[in-house]
């Protein structure tokens, strides 16, 4: 309707936004981006898997799909990639590190070759590569951490790239980027110990009906993580149990910030109250909190602060303090008296 | 003291074998973590083709002209219990003609359509009305298993009035990591 409107409107001056370079395009099921009719799912697109993990972390599922690690200053790790084409022509793809962030409960890989530190500490060997139709190529990813390089956590990823071929006339060139996440812990001695709080349990309703659960999950550790988890609904009305139901995955929390993870639940589920008991885990880690709440009829009802479901009580700081100067002391004094056995042993021997 | 030394060394022997550990044959110097062989898939994305707008007359007031980009299908073959589902972003150069001032890509947007999945898994999508910086378009949440996701976006360029005739350029990138 506008758009006949303005044609009407119309100036001599023409803005040519195109001129199909259709004859470029690389495979034949994908040259028809003209027609916006849905179209069956396609074999032709480009793959990126991790090859190897560090045998240190094989219990990590993180580990198993992005570069996780904690390195020290000058160390040197290499990770196999893998590039696959499945398309029904030989593509040029292009491999190379970039800088990363996490916003808002998001990873981000940054546009283009936008470096950081860690990402100048990367190198892909081979960098490019003709992969032929149905192939696979791997490459090398090393990452060299300089022994001045400042402690803390960083991110990037290692993108495969590929694009369309270019166009004469005006148009879109399109680029596909598929990428592996780099999340590097630098820090002499162990890594920072992940950890997370779910501080408190919300009960909302959602335009359509549906019941959700909000979660505040703070990142109380020294790395980020990526969350998935499950929720299970107990003691209800009649005393019905529900569940579990999986958490919302696609949250990644950076290091002190806290977001929220939803839960979304089935419409038939009667209002409450409920016991609730949510479980989140990133990686190895796994924590769970306690709640019982009530689903509003629409809208939010109020917070409720969780309660740590593993222990029931969450002790004080000052009873950690004190267990922690009590274990302590237990460690010294057992070093001590393992001292002097073994230099009473050693004393004949060196005389 | 020797039978001590003895005992670390058999005992670090047998780690090695439990663990089936295998160097790398490419290890640097200094390289001292041992790998393991993941048995994952693979995450995708679809190969892209150059796309077309069509041509725009110019109008007073300016108007928009919109156009598909083509299909973008995702799938993730990965262990998804391990990670954090996925994120397509996007992003658009200006569009660039020769020798007159660009459209700059704050005057592009980007909405995704319906989004066909397989799998278990829900798909939001974002619907950046920018697409100067990388801005999430498609986020895979609550997976199980191997999840894809279709999608055939189509993008809509602001033109001002008065814009120069000529032929425009532009670079769309899709990412997922």
């Amino acid at each position: 309707m506008t758009w006949r409107r303005a044609t009407r409107l119309s100036r001599h001056a023409l803005v040519a936004l195109a001129a199909a370079a259709v004859g470029a395009v690389p495979t034949s099921a994908a040259s028809t981006p003209l027609s916006s009719a849905p179209q069956p799912p396609q074999a032709g697109s480009l793959g990126l898997r991790l090859v190897d993990a560090p045998a240190i972390a094989r219990n990590d599922p993180r580990a198993q799909i992005y570069i996780v690690d904690h390195l020290a200053p000058g160390t040197v790790i290499n990770r196999q990639i893998e590039v696959s084409n499945t398309t029904a022509s030989t593509a040029h793809i292009i491999l190379y590190p970039s800088a990363a962030s996490i916003d808002k409960g998001s990873f981000l890989g940054a546009s283009g070759h936008t470096p950081n530190d860690l990402s100048t500490w990367t190198s892909v060997f081979p960098g490019a590569s003709d992969v032929p139709a149905g192939g696979r190529v791997v490459s090398t990813v090393t990452i060299a951490v300089p022994t001045d390089a400042a402690p803390g956590e960083q991110y990037g990823v290692v993108w495969a790239e590929t694009r369309s071929a270019p166009t004469a006339s005006g148009g879109v060139i399109q680029v596909s980027r598929v990428g592996i996440r780099l999340y590097l812990s630098i820090g002499p001695g162990g890594p920072p110990a992940a950890n997370l709080t779910i501080d408190s349990l919300t009960a909302k309703r959602s335009p359509d009906g549906r019941p959700l659960v909000v979660a505040a999950v703070h990142n109380s550790g020294g790395r980020a993580l990526d969350l998935n988890g499950s929720l299970q609904l107990s003691a209800g009305p009649g005393g019905l149990s529900a569940g579990p139901f999986l958490a919302t995955l696609g949250v990644t929390l950076a290091i002190g910030d806290t977001e929220p993870v939803i839960i979304a639940l089935d419409k038939r589920l009667p209002a409450g109250p409920w016991d609730v008991q949510i479980t989140l885990r990133s990686g190895l880690l796994e924590r769970s909190a306690h709640a019982t709440i009530t689903f509003p009829a629409a809208g939010a009802s109020a917070s409720i602060n969780t309660t740590t479901a593993r222990h029931g009580w969450v002790p004080p700081l000052s009873a950690h303090l004190a267990v922690d100067f009590i274990l302590v002391g237990l460690a010294v004094l057992i070093v001590l008296v393992v001292r002097r056995q073994s230099r009473r042993a050693g004393r004949p021997r060196a005389v | 003291m020797n039978t001590r030394k003895i005992f670390v060394v058999v005992a670090a022997a047998a780690g090695m074998l439990t663990l089936g550990v295998v160097l790398p044959a490419s290890a640097a110097p200094g390289d001292t973590a041992a790998t393991l062989t993941v048995s994952g898939g693979s995450l995708s994305i679809t190969v892209p083709a150059a796309a077309a707008l069509g041509a725009w007359t110019n109008v007073v007031g300016g108007g928009t002209i919109s156009g598909p980009l083509g299909q973008v299908e995702v799938s993730d073959a990965r262990s998804a219990a391990a990670g954090a589902g996925w994120v397509a972003t996007v992003i658009s150069t200006a569009f660039t003609p020769t020798g007159n001032p660009a459209i700059a890509a704050s005057l592009v947007s980007y909405t995704a359509g319906p989004i066909t999945k397989t799998g278990t898994a829900t798909y939001t999508a974002n619907d950046p009305s920018d697409l100067t910086g990388v801005t999430p378009a498609v986020t895979a949440t609550a997976i199980t298993g191997d999840n894809s996701a279709t999608w055939n976006p189509t993008i809509h360029v602001h033109i001002a009035g008065g814009t120069a005739a000529g032929s425009y350029l532009a670079t769309i990138t899709h990412s997922v990591a």
